[in-house]
C-alpha cells in the first residue's frame, strides 16, 4: 500500500468514524435512514425487480383465486382501497412507485410516515417486546435492533380478515433494511422481507423492495376523503360521503 | 505522515463529537413524546371572546357543521384546530435537530416544522396543515405556520378563517407536581377576520406510553362500517364469509 493509499484509507475510516459518530451520540443507531424515500420497481442493477410469487397452501390459493374472481368482477365493493381504508402491513412497504415515505429515526424509535393514506407506522428500538393482548392493527406492531448497519424490524399483530390478500393471525414479518449503492453509485434503501405465516404460506415468503432518496422533496397531504369533500363544499354532496354512489 | 493520518482520525473524531452533540440531547428543550391536551376552565375559543370582522360574521352565521367542519368527512383538522382542540386525543412529537414532527391522533394531521433555516418555498399553495418554520428562542421553540387552506376552521364551532392567516406558536416543556406539561401559546393574527389577533394557550401533559390509534384510519373505519350497515349492503356478510372461508382454509 502507497502512504498516499494508506492515507486515503485512514480518511475514509475516518469519515465513516464521523458519520456514524453523528448517528450513535444522537442515541439513534449505526446509520441514519432519516429522509424522504421513493419506493421503485427498478432493482439497483436497473432492471425489473419481481416479486415472487405468494407460496400458498393449495386451500388459500383456492379461496384467494374465488376471492379474486368476486373482486374482479365487482371491485366497487371489494376494493377497500376504494372506501378510504389503507393497506394492512406489507403492503405499504411494497408499493413500486409514486408515494413516497418519510422515515424519522430518534431516540427509540423509527417512524415511517406514508403519503398514501397518510399511515404512520411507529417502529420500536428501545429493546421491549410486544405487549400480550394486542388488538391487531393495520400496521400491526413493529419492534427493531440494529445488525451492524441493517435495521431489523420484526411485525406481528396485524389485522386479520381484511379485503385482499389472505394472512392469517400469527403472521410474522420480519424485515432487514439497509443502504445499497446503485449500479451509478447511487444510494438506495433497501428491504429484504421475510413473511413467515404457517397457516397460508407452505414455506417463508421472500420478497425484496427498493427506495431511491427524495431529498428535496416533503410528504405531501394526502387525504383518501379530499374528494368527497370537495363534492359536498360544492354542493354536490354524496349521501355516503366517502363513496361516490 | 502516520502522525498525519492519526491526525485526520482524531479530527474526523472530533468532528464526529460535534455533529453528535448538536444532535436532540443537546436541543435546548426536549419536546419529544406523546401528550395529551388538558382542558382548562377559561379554554374555550367562542364569538363571545374574539373580536370577529363583517366578513367573519358573515361565515359564521352560515356556518353549517354537517358541511362545513371538514372532520365530518374524516379530513383532518387542519392548523391551528389540531393543537387548539382540548378533546382528548394525544399528539406525538418526533424531535430531531433539524426538523419537528407532530402526529395527531385520532384524524391523522401530520405536521412538519423545519428547523434547518430553510426559507419558504414560492409560491406556497394553502394547505390543511400548511407551512411551518421553526427556532428556539432559549428554551422555548417558536414556530410560525402560514398558508392554511380557508376550508379549515378554528374549532368545533366553526370560527373561520381567511388564507392570510399567521399562526405563531411559542412551545415550551416545564415540570410541575412531577408531571412533564407542555405549553402552547398560540396567537393567531388575521386581520380580514378578527380586529385583534387571538391569544390562546394550550396545555398538554406527558402521557408516555399512551397507545395511538392508527389516525385517520380509525375514523374511516367507523364510517365504512356505518355506511355498510346503514345500507344494509350484502357486502358486510360477504365479507365476514369471504373472511370466514379464507380463515377455514387457512385452518
Amino acid at each position: 500500500m502507497t502512504r498516499f493509499a494508506q492515507t486515503l484509507a485512514v480518511f475514509v475510516l475516518g469519515l465513516a468514524l464521523l458519520r456514524a459518530g453523528g448517528a450513535m451520540a444522537a442515541g439513534i443507531g449505526p446509520v441514519d435512514l432519516s429522509g424522504v424515500w421513493m419506493p421503485t420497481a427498478l432493482g439497483p442493477d436497473g432492471n425489473r425487480n419481481r416479486s415472487a410469487k405468494p407460496p400458498y397452501l393449495p386451500a388459500v390459493q383456492t379461496a384467494y383465486d374465488a376471492y379474486r374472481a368476486r373482486a374482479d368482477a365487482n371491485p366497487e365493493e371489494y376494493d377497500n382501497a376504494r372506501s378510504c381504508l389503507p393497506y394492512v402491513m406489507p403492503r405499504p412497504m411494497l408499493l413500486v412507485a409514486q408515494y413516497p415515505l418519510e422515515i424519522v429515526q430518534t431516540a427509540g424509535r423509527v417512524t415511517m410516515i406514508f403519503e398514501l393514506h397518510n399511515d404512520v407506522r411507529r417502529i420500536y428500538m428501545d429493546g421491549r417486546s410486544p405487549p400480550m393482548g394486542l388488538r391487531p392493527s393495520w400496521m400491526g406492531y413493529s419492534v427493531g435492533h440494529w445488525e451492524g448497519d441493517t435495521l431489523v424490524v420484526r411485525t406481528t399483530s396485524v389485522r386479520d380478515g381484511t379485503v385482499g390478500e389472505p394472512h392469517g393471525p400469527d403472521m410474522a414479518i420480519t424485515e432487514r433494511l439497509r443502504l445499497i449503492k446503485d449500479k451509478d453509485n447511487m444510494t438506495m434503501l433497501e428491504d429484504e422481507l421475510t413473511i413467515e405465516d404457517p397457516a397460508t404460506y407452505s414455506e417463508p415468503f421472500k420478497l425484496r423492495n427498493f427506495f431511491r432518496q427524495h431529498a428535496g422533496v416533503e410528504i405531501g397531504e394526502y387525504f383518501c376523503s379530499e374528494d368527497l369533500w370537495q363534492q359536498n363544499l360544492s354542493g354536490n354532496a354524496s349521501k355516503i360521503p366517502w363513496r361516490n354512489n | 505522515m502516520r502522525n498525519i493520518s492519526l491526525g485526520v482520525v482524531f479530527a474526523s473524531l472530533l468532528l464526529g463529537g460535534i455533529v453528535g452533540a448538536a444532535s436532540p440531547s443537546a436541543a435546548p428543550a426536549d419536546l419529544s413524546g406523546v401528550w395529551i391536551p388538558v382542558a382548562g376552565p377559561t379554554d374555550a375559543l367562542t364569538a363571545d371572546n374574539v373580536r370577529l370582522t363583517e366578513r367573519a360574521r358573515v361565515a359564521l352565521a352560515a356556518f353549517d357543521p354537517r358541511h362545513h367542519d371538514s372532520t365530518r368527512f374524516c379530513m383532518p383538522y387542519g392548523t391551528p384546530r389540531n393543537t387548539l382542540s382540548t378533546a382528548p386525543y394525544p399528539v406525538e412529537i418526533l424531535q430531531r435537530p433539524e426538523r419537528l414532527t407532530m402526529i395527531f391522533d385520532r384524524l391523522g394531521d401530520v405536521r412538519r416544522v423545519f428547523l434547518d433555516g430553510r426559507a419558504r418555498p414560492k409560491p406556497l399553495w394553502p394547505t390543511w396543515l400548511g407551512h411551518s418554520l421553526g427556532h428556539w428562542e432559549g428554551k422555548t421553540l417558536v414556530i410560525e405556520t402560514l398558508a392554511l387552506t380557508k376550508e379549515s376552521i378554528l374549532n368545533d364551532n366553526g370560527l373561520p378563517h381567511s388564507e392570510d392567516m399567521r399562526v405563531v406558536e411559542r412551545l415550551s416543556v416545564s415540570t410541575r407536581d412531577g408531571v412533564q406539561w407542555l405549553q402552547d401559546e398560540i396567537a393567531i393574527t388575521d386581520p380580514a377576520m378578527y380586529e385583534t389577533p387571538i391569544k390562546v394557550t394550550r396545555r398538554f401533559r406527558r402521557v408516555d406510553g399512551a397507545p395511538m390509534s392508527e389516525g385517520s384510519v380509525s375514523c374511516l373505519l367507523d364510517q365504512w362500517r356505518q355506511d355498510l350497515e346503514t345500507h344494509n349492503r350484502t357486502l358486510v356478510d360477504e365479507l365476514r364469509q369471504s373472511a370466514g372461508s379464507d380463515k377455514g382454509a387457512q385452518r
